[in-house]
């Protein structure tokens, strides 16, 4: 039951893999990349650990540490993330007073990069698990409109992991209307520290609205947490967006200049790990501290992000991230993503793992394996060819003309 | 003079040399003879020529002196008979003459020296000596060419022979091998005789470079290079021939001040197919004249079927019939073959194995899906690909160069767009020099033949170029080949009419790295018949659509022929095989296997002519698909081996030359294995399974969306024709796409029969609706 969004916003799939020396920071994707990597692959050992823990089998893993372990969700780094890489643009749009991104050409974007291997994905699996027709349509038609978020039943069925990417779709919606009402509301602002504390305040109250929606919910109308649509919609799971936004106001202020040097970054990434780790312990069920988790968390994923993207370039830290292995995993994580539950659920059921406590680590091995695999092949099958889509259009959002140089007094 | 005869004793050494002196003057006599014999010679006397005659037989001077001064009549004559002799031919001739005449007089009937009497002793023997030390000998006799350094003609005939002789007593292989020069007699018309020798300097040169073991090297007085392989079989015979075939096509020859490209022709006859050295000669001849035929650089081997040619001429009149009769039927047997084949020999199959209890339909049923599922995912994965095509970089890497334009046109057929085209060229805007040949063939003169001169003589960019004795495309370039000047070459047919800026943009491509660019062939006339349009459309998907998406998917490119560009090196080297249907796809892979670099720009444009009817569209897809056939067979395995290609282009590869070739038989296959299943009584066939509806809806998406990809892509020009598309969707998904599928299958079994009359199909010249327009039967895309 845990999520994330993998699909790389646009602005940093145009970002180079490694930008020439003397140039700005900008985005630093490579180091992006790898967090990616490290949370699709966590993501990925976290469902193995939960699939397990889920098991009627009275052999199933047991204790303390194991039991936080599946309780860790670390989906929300990847909201942070992709809420600071999309609202940067119109973060640099508000503060600086030009003009942002115009809705369609940014849904276009967004749509070419999630749609195909998303639909591909939601398909394939529903046919595989409805042998007969009509099958399960609702659970069909809810996956392919994303609405699957608001269906108590069916949230979890077929791709159970898609259910962030509606709210991913949710918050592009939600951005295409914040956005351009942010850079217009800056328009009128002449102090530059004011537009900056205009948008800052508007990512606070952002980030208030699930914290006062969860706590209402949990305090006051003692709603339980596996009530998924209020829990895991929109209106509940936003925080980690709003963190990411804030970020994105942060770099556009300092100008991609470096806020943190010297020790700083390390700090912050202490002071990351060690929120994450509190929220984790107090991540227990039918507790204030499971349904405050994730807002908790997201704070601890923005100081570890804001570490990188904030801290001075060349860290040991970015060194580690740009690792090429967990770059390449960083590439290929949205289709590990998408495959990765049907994988474990197929193996599990040949039988060629096992959800007891002495199988989980075979599991893990097994799955990650596969998973990478999948993910590998499913790039380059799908994810890839598909991103082309978006070549169908220029960088302003016009239609592209294939024969710019054409002469036309010929042939 | 002491030092003169001291060092000719030495030099002589023990082993004294017979010497001739003829002469009446006994005083000269005495005095040479003592001088003579003190440097080492025995000196016999005669005082006259008559009485030297007898001499001559026994004695076997090493060197003769004649005195012609008094006795003229007879000590010429002594010379004459001397040199008339076989076994004297060669002995070194010294006159002493009395007058000018004498001296013109002896030279001209061979004689090797003349001293003007009186001649001092000392000087006489210093002339005898350079004359026996280094004789002077006829050309017939020298062994080796003077200024190559190759074995003389007859020496490496007798070579030939011992080597042949002891080739067939030991039963050890052997070949004789002759490279020509194609453009031989036209180098030497325009640089004069000298040519032969110093192009065989320059090519002996290279020659020496890695010889097989106890090869040998010669040349002919024709200024052909003779190669004697004792031991070497047939596989290092041909690969050393195509070795230096290559090498030769590769080299800037000079000759004075000018730099030429030769081309050459190189043929081969075995040791065994030849009883003596003449013969092997004689056969290496005609193996060579028959790989002039070609110009491809692949040496011929003599074969007895060289010397013999096919003719219905001969057949009676019923016979005739008979055969024109199984000519018609032998289409239609073969279509019914194929399904038979791909269709009845499954389905026997199944039956088969479920009588003995076996049921592998269901197991079939599933690969059957995957293949399909495969290739349509591989079909739209091309196509995003082609959304992004590589472009070449904005600015040319090096000044825009000489740029040659090859059209290959076969006048019978092609004669009334000729012109036209030939204008459309003139009309290209191109910043440096650009050479227009026009490489034709004509099996009788024709009056546009005057028009191209008409032309050439108003414009010297113009070549026009008969290719006597050519019977396809493939010898028209090559023939072509010899006069390009340009650094690069764009290769068209004769109805091509290239973009203005096509050439500066092949050179972008050139200039940054590429080899070879392939453009985009844009059919002009499509509104002559709804064949023509649907080809219009197809062209579409395939230049704007699979080639560039392929290139950008595999990393390499593909085809080379009407509208691509190669660099005129490379070309000179690879050259186009006439045996080949499909010469310019085989070109490509020739060159991609040792590493060229190919791209595909669907932005550099040339438009053409469809065909128009569907018997010419039959003929020109049968032949295109039958030469894919051949070039799969040829290149799928040495391309997979090739230490010059990656994973990635070697996946590729394994699509193009296999998957390609098998899917048309694998789209057959549903129907074997549904038909079985219906025979079944206690089958049960669910229909409405998700996942076979959705393996078929996605199998279906593929038609619409290469139409899809095809419009979105499209030139300007076609994608106003928005009706096209429909109609082609249309066209495609009910007929067209099986109809090729059927081509395919046909064209294997043509192929693996050996049937080659496509080789030189004949083209129609039927006009068609539009003015201009043409039907073509034997262009491949």
């Amino acid at each position: 039951m845990s999520t994330a969004t993998l699909a790389r916003p646009t602005e940093h799939q145009q970002a180079p893999p490694t930008a020439p020396e003397g140039t700005p920071r900008r985005t630093r994707s490579r180091e992006l990349e790898g967090y990616r990597g490290i949370a699709a692959l966590s993501i990925v050992v976290f469902h193995v650990c939960q699939y397990a823990f889920q098991s009627s089998d009275p052999a199933k893993p047991s204790g303390r540490f194991l039991t936080q372990l599946s309780q860790f969700e670390i989906v929300d780094i990847l909201f942070v993330l992709s809420a600071y890489l999309l609202t940067l643009s119109y973060a640099r749009a508000a503060l600086n007073q030009g003009s942002g991104l115009s809705a369609g050409v940014f849904l276009f974007r967004r749509a070419v990069r999630i749609l195909p291997l998303y639909w591909v994905g939601v398909t394939v699996v529903w046919a595989m698990r409805n042998p007969t027709l009509p099958g399960d349509w609702r659970d069909l038609l809810e996956h392919l409109t994303f609405t699957q978020v608001f269906d108590q039943k069916r949230i979890f069925y077929t791709l159970g992991p898609t259910w962030s990417m509606s709210l991913e779709i949710m918050f592009y919606l939600a951005l295409v209307v914040l956005g351009p009402l942010a850079v217009r509301a800056c328009r009128g602002i002449a102090s530059r520290r004011a537009r900056v504390a205009l948008l800052l305040a508007g990512t606070g109250v952002l980030y208030l609205i699930p914290v006062v929606w969860n706590s209402t919910a949990y305090l006051v109308f003692h709603v339980s947490y596996d009530h998924w649509p209020v829990y895991f919609g929109p209106q509940a799971r936003f925080g980690a967006f709003a963190v990411g936004m804030a970020l994105a106001v942060l770099v556009a202020a300092r100008d991609s200049e470096p806020l943190f040097r010297g020790a700083w970054p390390t700090v912050l990434r202490v002071a990351g790990f060690a929120i994450v780790a509190g929220a984790t312990w107090y991540d227990r069920p039918n507790t204030w501290g499971q349904v405050g988790f994730h807002d908790i968390a997201a704070l601890g994923w923005m100081l570890l992000m804001a570490s990188t993207v904030l801290g001075e370039p060349d860290q040991r830290w970015a060194r580690l991230l740009s690792w090429r292995p967990l770059v390449l995993a960083g590439l290929i994580s949205y289709s590990t993503y998408m495959w990765h539950e049907p994988i474990m659920q197929t193996l599990a059921n040949h039988g060629i793992t096992s959800r007891s406590g002495a199988g989980l680590p075979w599991a893990i091995v097994a799955v990650l394996t596969c998973s990478v695999i999948a993910g590998a092949i499913s790039y380059r099958v799908i994810e890839f060819p598909s991103s082309k889509l978006r070549r169908l259009r220029n960088s302003d959002g016009s239609k592209r003309d294939y024969y710019p140089e054409l002469s036309r007094t010929g042939g | 003079m002491t030092y003169a005869l001291t060092e000719a004793r030495e030099h002589l050494g023990r082993q004294a040399r017979n010497l001739l002196l003829v002469d009446d003057d006994e005083a000269f006599v005495a005095d040479a003879r003592r001088g003579l014999e003190e440097a080492g010679y025995h000196v016999t006397v005669s005082s006259s020529g008559e009485a030297a005659q007898p001499l001559l037989a026994h004695l076997r001077p090493d060197v003769v002196v004649i005195d012609v001064g008094a006795e003229t009549t007879a000590g010429f004559e002594l010379l004459r008979r001397l040199r008339s002799a076989n076994l004297d031919r060669a002995v070194p001739v010294i006159l002493l003459t009395a007058t000018q005449d004498d001296v013109v007089t002896g030279l001209s009937l061979g004689a090797d020296d003349c001293v003007a009497r009186p001649v001092a002793i000392g000087e006489l023997v210093a002339r005898v000596r350079v004359k026996t030390e280094r004789p002077p000998v006829p050309a017939e006799l020298v062994t080796r060419d003077l200024r190559t350094g190759l074995l003389a003609e007859a020496t490496i005939v007798d070579e030939a022979q011992r080597e042949l002789q002891r080739g067939r007593r030991v039963g050890r292989p052997g070949a004789f091998g002759m490279v020509q020069l194609q453009e031989m007699g036209r180098l030497v018309e325009r640089f004069g005789p000298g040519t032969r020798v110093r192009l065989a300097e320059q090519l002996a040169d290279l020659l020496r470079a890695e010889p097989l073991p106890l090869e040998r090297l010669g040349l002919d007085q024709h200024g052909r290079l003779l190669i004697l392989l004792p031991e070497a079989r047939d596989e290092d015979v041909r690969s050393r021939l195509a070795d230096l075939a290559a090498q030769i096509a590769a080299t800037r020859f000079t000759i004075g001040e000018e730099s030429v490209r030769v081309t050459p022709v190189t043929g081969w006859a075995r040791f065994t197919d030849a009883t003596e050295a003449g013969q092997l000669l004689h056969r290496a001849g005609v193996a060579t004249d028959a790989a002039a035929s070609h110009l491809d650089l692949v040496p011929v081997m003599w074969t007895p079927a060289l010397r013999h040619t096919r003719s219905r001429g001969t057949l009676s009149e019923s016979r005739l019939r008979f055969r024109q009769l199984l000519d018609r039927l032998r289409l239609p047997a073969q279509v019914l073959a194929t399904f038979l084949l791909g269709i009845g020999a499954p389905f026997a199959l199944y039956s088969l194995l479920g009588r003995l209890g076996l049921d592998i339909s269901t197991a079939a049923y599933w690969v059957v899906t995957a293949a399909l599922l495969i290739t349509a995912v591989s079909i739209w994965i091309e196509g995003l690909y082609a959304l992004d095509p590589k472009r070449p970089p904005a600015e040319p890497g090096a000044p825009y160069p000489t740029a040659s334009a090859v059209i290959a046109a076969y006048l019978p057929n092609e004669a009334a767009t000729i012109l036209d085209t030939v204008e459309a060229f003139q009309r290209v805007d191109y910043p440096g020099e650009l050479q227009i040949i026009v490489a034709y063939n004509t099996p009788t003169p024709m009056s546009i033949e005057d028009d191209l001169r008409d032309i050439a003589l108003l414009d010297p960019r113009v070549v026009p170029l008969r290719v006597e004795g050519s019977t396809s495309k493939a010898q028209n370039v090559n023939a072509a080949m010899s006069h390009v000047k340009g650094e690069f070459v764009g290769m068209f047919d004769a109805d091509h009419h290239p973009d203005p800026l096509a050439f500066r943009r092949a050179w972008r491509w050139l200039s940054n790295g590429y080899d070879v660019v392939q453009g985009h062939c844009v059919i002009r006339n499509g509104d002559a018949s709804l064949v023509a349009q649907t080809v219009a459309v197809e062209f579409e998907a395939i230049y704007a659509v699979s080639h560039p998406g392929r290139t950008a998917l595999h990393g390499f490119g593909l085809f080379g022929g009407s509208n691509g560009y190669w660099r005129t090196e490379l070309l000179a080297q690879t050259r186009m095989r006439g045996h080949m249907l499909t010469e310019d796809i085989d070109s490509t892979l020739r060159v991609l296997s040792a590493g060229a670099r190919i791209a595909s720009d669907p932005a550099l444009i040339s438009k053409e002519l469809a065909p128009t009817t569907l018997g010419s569209l039959w003929k020109q897809r049968t032949r295109w698909a039958q030469g894919w056939f051949q070039v799969s067979r040829k290149h799928l395995w040495s391309t997979l081996r090739s230490d010059k290609l990656g994973a990635r282009q070697k996946i590729g590869m394994g699509f193009l030359l296999g998957w390609r070739e098998i899917y048309p038989w694998l789209s057959l296959q549903m129907i074997p294995v549904i038909a079985y299943k219906a025979t079944q009584h206690n089958a049960h066939l669910h229909w409405v399974v998700p996942a076979l509806l959705l393996a078929t809806l996605f199998t279906l998406t593929v038609g619409p969306a290469q139409t899809l990809f095809a419009y979105r892509l499209a030139v300007p020009d076609l994608r106003a024709r928005r009706r096209w598309f429909w109609t082609y969707l249309l066209v495609s998904s009910l007929i067209y796409t099986e109809w090729k599928n059927i081509i395919a299958r046909v064209a294997q079994v043509k192929e693996l029969f050996g049937e080659a009359q496509w080789n030189i199909t004949p083209r129609e010249a039927k006009p068609s609706h539009g003015a201009g327009t043409q039907t073509r039967t034997e262009d491949a895309a």
